[in-house]
């Protein structure tokens, strides 16, 4: 994985060159005059509170720009750090931040710390803290919702489960309704939400002690979660739509399919893709193992990182901290439909959102996950697992590979690639 | 200044500019005692300019990435002792060509690559060679209009070629799949299961066969009229002159451009990466040069990247040198 | 077998029987006299008919866009594939003012890496060409088949190295990046090389020669005249290749204001991380980004280039 001297060949490479190309030299220097940070971020809605920043600072202008999806992200940016051409900042998923550290790229923000420590829970600054120091500014949370079709629900006269085994009678009911309905569409490609999944039941996939990264994905935790969703898919139970793809969005703008489990940030993606369902939506908690100990797992979220290179250190922890720690940030934030990391945009009396008017259970339930969400170590190869959950989950609900198969490999990719 | 050599002599190079410039080429260079004067050093002096950009561009875009490509695939990783665990970059040797060469997934790549080429390449040749046969008849109804909306889908870009036929083949709202049901035919998901070969084939033949048809098209073109017109007066009918005449006459191009959609055939990776997104059939390594992409874009792993595209690189050069060395027995043979 | 000729004969008095019937049968061409009039008849009906399905086949994506490109997201997923919509205005105001109204800008971009690469190329490929078809030359061959072998690496295993090595030069961020690129591609030259061998004759260069004629004038007033179609060709195919290249682009540029519209519909289609995939405006995009590579081909229909692509002339 990450490596910070390559450059060193390119230049052997170079000196090849040397007759007939010369090179530029960095000209990137910090000076008085005004600065322009590089913000990489695929965010929605970010550019607009960037340009509330820049009307008001003429001084330290931001650029914001998506070179990468959410996924590919951090491999933009470590190759364009490797090559000196890196960001300011980025926006990383919490996922992601362990990949940022071990690869020794980013920035300690420990001279802010009092201020983060007042803006945020402990918990959320302990998602990106690491060795102690911090790495990031949290910008938005995803705390797991159960989001469904209340009009659906409600002429179908069903209810949304508490507990897992209640989620697959749920569903054997809803296979029984007209229309080839399904409670729930599962797909491959969500292996956040897999990982979640099995985080809920307490698994634990990485951990780092004694200097060292372990790995166990391989576990009786995680597999009794594969387990309940193999039955779900051979049963015919749920739907396994790429998400994503017209098919999956077809049937769910059709209301074939009932439900989804979705980050706290839901009602905005869900209102853009199925603009004609306002009002037609509601969410509850998402189902339990043990009702008695209720532990939700976040779907997204994420935090803005400083890279070390950047020669405008000050300017763009003045930035970070205004977009999200601040009090005018979290509001900005909420403004454009964020569920904030910071207190302060979670204690905000918000209006429902727009694709759910009439629901003002909304952001209180999304309050009340975020106070469950698990506390959980991430690995510094999480995207490696991930694809290869999407592989793996892949090839057993098509069918080449067995189910059994599924984590065993993943594992054996991952422990692989952490040892290099 | 066109006078009747010079027609004829550029009528010549038409007709064999797909036969195999190629081996002409390799006489023209392995055998120079034909009767051309030599040139003078400011002829070559002349020459070398002409040649030096394509050469610098050369040296600058490929000749230096390879050799870094080969540096890099020598490389590995190691978790450092540094804090966190940072990764420090140590050298491995051939570790990294050995990790891909036993990684099953690779082979599985590799065999999922030559079921594609093996069913893609001749149904693309044969369905070029159909179309150009046909458009080249006479009384033929908007032939300028058939031959563009063939060619048009070479012009358009995978990604947009994924996201139409994304699109098509959702059975709850594709036209063809409606049509279908229309006249009682259910046609199977082809984004799913085995079939999504199916899916992808379909969409590189929709964007590749206008290339290689308006090619044999073209080669057709350059068949001299009065061949065709002593075999209409003999009584030949139109299917016995495409058999007789026009084949023979194309094959040349053929080979030429069936080489190439080899060549193309086993560098795929944009369609099946762009559809990948829509269906879970299609994995990370379902091609090899999926692998690599997933390896230096999504893992930052770029020293996997570099080893197992060397070895795709050294096996497309291997079975390149083996077709050529076979045509060249073959024709050695038939001397 | 017995059966099916007898079904012919049928055909066959049947199209006689009509052929009575409707005697002006439009042909330009004088009929060979003894061509069977079966024959005669399939000739022209069914090569048509498996051509039509063939065009059918091939625009049948395109069509489906014009009418996606109409409808709303909901419209989308819930209407007839071959109906309008009520959102194409909307969906082009979406498209146009999507990230800051990026898009005419991106699409400016495509049409500068189309234009200045396919021009570069050509002309790079051009003096190659020429140059290897028509000179000897100590080192002729190895030049030759280095150059040649090129076609034989994938761009993307030397996409990364060639990123790497660009940030070193600082050129990473620019439109030089993907202009140097794409400037050199072995299948120009090859073609280039292929058009030089049949259009260029030998003998008229030693005639210039003797003439007096400088190397370089004869190659500037003979040599790139003759080769004029074939070029055209060649920038026609650098021009697609070009308008149709992904991952060069999306790994040297890192600003959106320098992205062609391939990697921002890769973009605007795969933003992950929670966020919708914009359907609607994406397949505005596809219809907006067809529309140019429409005219470029009708355009190079009109003057008849596409004939020239494998270098052979009438």
């Amino acid at each position: 994985m990450a490596s910070r001297v390559r450059p060193a060949i390119a230049t052997v490479g170079i000196l090849a060159l040397a007759l007939t190309a010369c090179s530029g030299s960095g000209s990137d220097e910090a000076t008085d005059g005004p600065v322009t940070l590089e913000f990489w971020a695929w965010g929605s809605n970010i550019d607009k509170r960037v340009e509330v920043w820049n009307t008001a600072n003429p001084d330290i202008q931001v650029n914001i720009s998506a070179p990468a999806s959410g996924a590919d992200m951090p491999v933009r940016v470590l190759s364009a750090v490797r090559a000196g051409d890196g960001p300011d900042i980025a926006q990383a998923e919490y996922t992601q931040m362990p990949t940022y550290v071990s690869a020794g790229v980013l920035a300690p923000l420990d001279s802010d710390r009092k201020t983060l420590e007042s803006a945020y829970s402990p918990t959320v600054l302990e998602t990106v803290s690491f060795d102690d120091s911090i790495y990031g500014v949290p910008q938005d949370l995803g705390p797991a919702l159960f989001v469904y079709r209340n009009d659906l629900f409600a002429q179908y006269g069903l209810t949304p489960a508490a507990t897992w085994d209640d989620f697959r009678a749920l569903a054997e009911q809803v296979r029984t309704l007209d229309g080839n309905r399904y409670l729930f569409n599962f797909s491959s490609i969500d292996a956040d939400q897999f990982m979640g999944l099995a985080l809920q039941n307490g698994a634990e996939w990485w951990d780092y002690s004694d200097e060292k990264w372990g790995v166990d994905i391989d576990s009786a935790q995680t597999q009794e979660v594969l387990d309940f969703w193999q039955g779900m898919v051979e049963d015919d139970l749920v739907s396994t739509y790429q998400t994503g793809s017209p098919e999956q969005i077809e049937a769910t703008a059709s209301g074939r399919v009932l439900g989804t489990i979705a980050g706290a940030w839901a009602p905005g993606p869900l209102l853009n893709q199925y603009p004609d369902t306002v009002g037609l939506w509601s969410a509850s908690q998402i189902p339990q193992w043990d009702t008695a100990d209720p532990r939700v797992f976040a779907r997204g979220g994420s935090a803005n990182v400083i890279l070390k290179e950047s020669p405008h250190y000050e300017q763009a922890l003045e930035f970070i901290t205004w977009l999200n720690a601040s009090d005018e940030g979290a509001e900005g934030l909420v403004e454009v439909n964020k569920f904030t990391g910071a207190l302060h945009g979670q204690e905000i009396d918000r209006t429902p959102p727009e694709l759910m008017p009439e629901d003002t259970e909304y952001w209180p339930s999304a309050t009340e996950a975020a106070s469950k969400l698990v506390s959980v170590q991430w690995g510094p190869n999480t995207q490696v697992a991930f694809t290869a959950i999407t592989d793996e989950l892949g090839n057993a609900i098509e069918g080449t590979s067995p189910w059994a198969d599924v984590l065993p490999k993943v594992q054996d990719i991952v422990q692989k690639d952490l040892a290099g | 200044m066109t006078t009747p050599t010079i027609e004829k002599s550029r009528a010549r190079g038409g007709a064999s500019a797909g036969t195999g410039g190629d081996r002409k080429g390799n006489d023209m260079t392995t055998a120079p005692s034909t009767k051309r004067v030599s040139l003078t050093r400011p002829h070559h002096l002349f020459a070398w300019v002409l040649i030096a950009p394509a050469i610098v561009l050369f040296v600058f875009v490929f000749i230096i990435p390879i050799i870094y490509s080969g540096g890099l695939s020598l490389m590995g990783t190691a978790a450092g002792s540094s804090a966190y665990g940072v990764r420090e970059e140590v050298f491995v040797g051939l570790g990294n060509y050995a990790k891909v060469l036993q990684d099953p997934t690779f082979w599985t790549s590799l065999g999922n690559l030559v079921v594609y080429a093996a069913f893609l390449v001749p149904i693309m040749m044969l369905t070029s060679m159909l179309l150009a046969l046909l458009l080249d008849l006479p009384r033929i109804g908007l032939r300028a209009f058939n031959r563009m909306a063939i060619f048009l889908p070479y012009g358009v870009p995978s990604v947009i070629a994924a996201l139409m036929w994304g699109f098509l083949y959702v059975p709850e709202i594709s036209p063809i799949y409606q049509l279908g049901e229309a006249f009682g035919l259910q046609f199977p998901t082809l984004l799913r299961g085995d079939l999504v070969m199916t899916a992808i084939i379909n969409v590189v033949l929709w964007g590749g066969i206008g290339f290689n048809t308006i090619i044999l098209y073209t080669s057709l073109q350059s068949l001299p009229k009065e061949q065709i017109d002593a075999a209409r007066i003999d009584g030949c009918n139109e299917p016995r002159i495409a058999w007789y005449i026009k084949l023979p006459h194309i094959v040349p191009a053929t080979i030429l451009t069936g080489l190439f959609s080899v060549i193309g055939a086993l560098q795929v990776y944009s369609e099946p990466q762009m559809l990948s997104s829509l269906t879970p059939a299609i994995s990370s390594t379902y091609f090899p040069l999926m692998r690599v992409y997933r390896d230096a874009f999504a893992h930052d792993d770029l020293n996997s990247a570099s080893a197992a595209s060397i070895i795709l690189a050294l096996a497309t050069v291997l079975l390149s040198l083996l077709v050529l060395g076979g045509q060249r027995l073959a024709a050695r043979r038939n001397a | 077998m017995s059966t099916t000729s007898r079904t012919e004969e049928r055909v066959h008095e049947d199209r006689l029987a009509r052929e009575r019937l409707v005697r002006s049968d439009g042909d330009r061409r004088p009929t060979p006299k003894r061509s069977t009039p079966l024959v005669h008849k399939l000739g022209g009906i069914l090569p048509t008919i498996v051509l039509l399905i063939a065009v059918v086949y091939f625009l049948l994506p395109m069509v489906w866009v014009l009418f996606a490109a109409t409808k709303s997201t909901g419209e989308l997923f819930s209407t007839s594939a071959f109906s309008f919509g009520s959102s194409l205005v909307d969906n082009m105001v979406a498209l146009f003012e999507y990230e800051n109204g990026s898009f005419s800008r991106w699409l400016g971009n495509s049409f500068i890496y189309s234009i200045g690469g396919a021009l570069l190329s050509t002309a790079v490929s051009a003096a190659a060409g020429y140059a290897l078809a028509l000179y000897q030359f100590p080192g002729k061959k190895a030049v030759m088949v280095g150059l040649l072998a090129g076609v034989l690496l994938p761009t993307i295993t030397l996409a990364i190295p060639q990123y790497m090595l660009f940030a070193q030069l600082n050129i990473t961020n620019t439109y030089w990046a993907v202009l140097i690129p794409i400037s050199i591609t072995p299948f120009g030259i090859y073609l280039s090389y292929v058009f030089a061998r049949g259009s260029v004759p030998q003998e008229l260069l030693e005639a210039a020669r003797v003439d007096g004629s400088n190397e370089g004038r004869t190659f500037v007033s003979i040599g790139l005249p003759l080769l004029f179609p074939g070029l055209v060709t060649v920038f026609l195919l650098q021009f697609i290749g070009a308008w149709n290249n992904f991952l060069l682009p999306y790994i040297m540029q890192s600003k959106s204001e320098l992205s062609p519209i391939t990697v921002a519909m890769f973009l605007m289609l795969n933003r992950g991380g929670s966020e919708p995939v914009l359907y609607s405006v994406a397949i505005a995009g596809a219809l907006v980004a067809v529309i140019p590579v429409v005219i470029f081909v009708l355009v190079l229909q009109r003057f008849g280039r596409l004939d020239l692509i494998s270098g052979s002339l009438k």
